[in-house]
């Protein structure tokens, strides 16, 4: 808010980041085995995601990031009014809203249409009007955008609209003006009749034509000879049409600026690559861009990951499949400072998302980190699923209910469908960002398959099986998963003079900087049945 | 501290606020419940029409009075310390005017911006955007005393209805928690 917060050092929140090892990107790394993990390297600022961001392939069984997931596109629309777009006339409106959406030129926010003055109810037709009516018509015409952010109206740069729908029409005509669009129009009408000329009007399918060198083949066979002396006439060299103008007034303006709030910004000219102005006055809004609904798709086994509602207004997905529901979330329930040479207990909660009870195992790096010691005291435990019985209950009956491990050391707490464990960290110097990596191994009883498997048993033998009947005393498949994980845990500062010994702080009930997750202030579980 | 506020006429003054020192409200000024106006160690003078949404704390702590003009609109949870404030600014949601900063006419404090300190700013400005951006607006003052006004007669009208108000010509409209004197609560015609 004030400044002085501004020029202080940037606060480095604490973070529970996951590694996707892409796998068809990573190809060369092969080498590198599951033990390892090099928490220096350059490649982990691109690797390692937030846990909202991953998607996970339930075929493939593995995690995919966003670098690893092929994109097509479904539908078009503009952010502003959510029209959708038909994809034919996305290109011939190239790319942009093609109704009244328009961006202001200063701040790039959203225009708003707004009449001039008051709409005025039309006079009765019965009396006669000797009170002089302004020239301003009953509608409230003409109109002009405004913006509600930097209050800028396009008044001041006199652009003002008849009719308050169809903007991007009225517009149209100086848009069509502009040197560069004519520029471009002319060259297409250059070299339409070449192009025209050249492409293989054969009997190849058309599934052939994307081979090169096929068009050459094609017209050796099929096409007609004059073809070839036409293609070498054709080429006539091209002239521009517009002609750069070198405005000789601007460098003069520009050398006698006093005040640097009379030139565009970076961002103001990108927006207007058409001629991008030095002054703020030649600005103009442009048409708002519009945005894709992408369908996203494993890279290996080409199933759907995410697939979107095709209508615009709409947030929902036919096609859901992301990393929360998927693999355990690991969040900071608690984080006391960390304080340099002193042992200090963290707690990380991990909450299963399965219908399934998973059992999780927890390994850090053999090499000591740098940064300090990271003490797991529980390298192995389970976390129960969700049930939804939970909502009608009491929540302290919740916890008491929940299964718990024979050694419940390390354990801070079970409750409901998490589990938090204690991790003691040593820092060993005084780094801006205390960070380290976690290898995270789930095992997960997977019944889903029994049904399929039995019913193969059944048919291929004969009565030792159908004894038992077919249900889930088959064999049960294991799946197991382990991914690494990069926790982050904010600065580590020099002891205040005057603290000795090693400090055992436990948690607060107001962690700093915890990612939303409420720790319990309850004490351990450790009497619990 | 003796509570001593002059309230003008036709001014829609609530009981759920808090307020300390020596304020005098201008005719047609509406203070909704719930703000905070701290004249601690100067006087604070509001002009007509303005309108002080909830949250909003407004402080003189300095000897001099902190003079505030005619219809403006100090939206939700601003905060405002200056020493004079003009006529028809907005100051919206969550902004700040710090220490001795004096505001024009027809300013517009975007939402979450904040002034420097000890700084003048001039008629028309606007500041926006995340890094407090500046820019100078041209006066289209029309559409927005129109808007105005109409605001001014929808919370007349409607504030009463679900609040206590103070009339008039009654003085000290104490916090609820000091509650001493008795009301007439102001009945509008409508009602």
């Amino acid at each position: 808010m004030s400044s002085p917060s501004q020029t202080e050092i940037r606060h480095i929140r604490p973070y529970v980041h996951y590694n996707c090892s892409c796998p068809d990107v990573n190809i060369s790394l092969e080498s590198e085995n599951e033990e390892t993990f090099n928490i220096d390297s350059p490649r982990i600022q691109f690797s390692t995601f937030s846990i909202s961001k991953l998607y996970f392939c339930n075929d493939c069984h593995q995690i995919r990031c966003p670098r690893c997931v092929q994109e097509e596109i479904v539908s078009y629309y503009c952010p502003n009014c959510l029209f959708e777009v038909p994809t034919a006339s996305v290109k011939s409106e190239r790319n942009r809203c093609a109704r009244n959406c328009f961006q202001c030129p200063i701040c790039q926010n959203t225009l708003s249409v707004l009449p001039s003055s008051e709409p005025q109810p039309p006079p009765s037709p019965i009396s006669p009007t000797t009170v002089p009516v302004p020239t301003v018509s009953a509608t409230g015409a003409p109109y002009y955008l405004s913006c509600g952010v930097c209050r800028w109206d396009s008044q001041e740069i006199g652009m003002t609209f008849e009719k308050a729908t169809g903007l991007a029409l009225q517009l149209q005509r100086t848009e069509d003006e502009r040197p560069d669009v004519k520029e471009f129009d002319h060259l297409k009408d250059h070299f339409e009749k070449h192009m025209r000329l050249n492409t293989p009007s054969t009997a190849l399918p058309s599934s052939l034509l994307s081979i090169p060198g096929m068009s050459s083949f094609s017209n050796r066979y099929g096409g007609m000879v004059s073809n070839n002396q036409q293609k070498s006439d054709d080429i006539v060299p091209y002239e521009a049409v517009a002609k750069v103008e070198i405005e000789s007034g601007l460098v003069d303006d520009l050398v006698q600026l006093k005040d640097v709030n009379q030139i565009t910004t970076l961002t103001q000219r990108i927006n207007q690559l058409s001629d991008q102005p030095y002054k703020v006055e030649r600005l103009q809004p442009q048409r708002i861009h519009l945005r894709t609904k992408r369908v996203k798709r494993c890279r290996s086994c080409r199933h759907i990951l995410i697939k979107p509602e095709q209508k615009a207004q709409s947030t929902k997905f036919k096609i859901k499949l992301v990393a929360l529901n998927n693999i355990p979330k690991i969040s900071i329930a608690s984080l006391p400072k960390l304080i340099l040479n002193q042992r200090t207990q963290i707690v990380l909660k991990f909450s299963n998302p399965l219908d399934e009870e998973i059992s999780v195992d927890l390994t850090t790096q053999e090499e000591t980190n740098e940064c300090g010691k990271v003490d797991i005291l529980a390298p192995h435990f389970n976390i129960t699923p969700y049930d939804g019985l939970w909502e009608y209950e009491e929540p302290d009956l919740i916890a008491s209910k929940s299964r718990t491990a024979p050694n419940s050391i390390g354990i801070y707490e079970r409750r409901g469908d998490s589990t938090s464990i204690i991790v003691e960290i040593t820092p060993l110097s005084e780094v801006e960002e205390f960070r380290f990596p976690l290898l995270v191994t789930y095992t997960c009883k997977n019944n889903e398959n029994d049904g399929a498997v039995t019913e193969e048993k059944t048919l291929d033998e004969t009565s030792s099986l159908k004894a038992t009947g077919g249900d889930s005393t088959a064999d049960e498949s294991t799946r197991t998963l382990s991914f690494w994980t990069v926790i982050g845990l904010g600065p580590v500062i020099k002891p205040p003079s005057g603290v000795s010994g090693t400090l055992v702080s436990g948690p607060r009930s107001e962690p700093s900087g915890s990612k939303g997750v409420t720790s319990r202030g309850s004490s351990g579980n450790s009497n619990r049945k | 501290m003796p509570k001593d506020i002059n309230i003008g006429k036709n001014a829609v003054v609530c009981k759920d606020i808090e307020i300390r020192g020596e304020i005098q409200i201008g005719a047609g000024t509406i203070l909704h419940p719930q703000c905070k106006i701290l004249a601690l160690k100067g006087p604070i003078i509001f002009g007509q029409n303005n309108i002080v949404e909830e949250n909003v704390t407004i402080i003189n702590n300095s000897q001099t009075a902190l003079t505030i003009g005619n219809e403006n609109v100090f939206e939700v949870g601003c905060y405002v310390e200056g020493t004079k404030i003009g006529n028809r600014n907005i100051i919206e949601a969550k902004a700040r005017i710090l220490g001795n900063t004096s505001l024009g006419d027809n300013c517009v404090i975007g939402a979450v911006c904040s002034t420097k300190k000890d700084e003048v700013i001039p008629d028309n400005t606007v500041i926006f955007g995340d890094h407090n951006n500046r820019r100078t607006q041209t006066a289209s003052a029309n559409q927005q005393s129109s808007l105005h006004t109409r605001h001014l007669d929808y919370l007349r009208e409607v504030l009463p209805k679900f609040n206590h108000v103070a009339s008039d010509s009654q003085e000290a409209v104490t916090h609820s928690a000091h509650s001493t004197h008795s009301r007439k609560v102001k009945q509008t015609a409508s009602h």
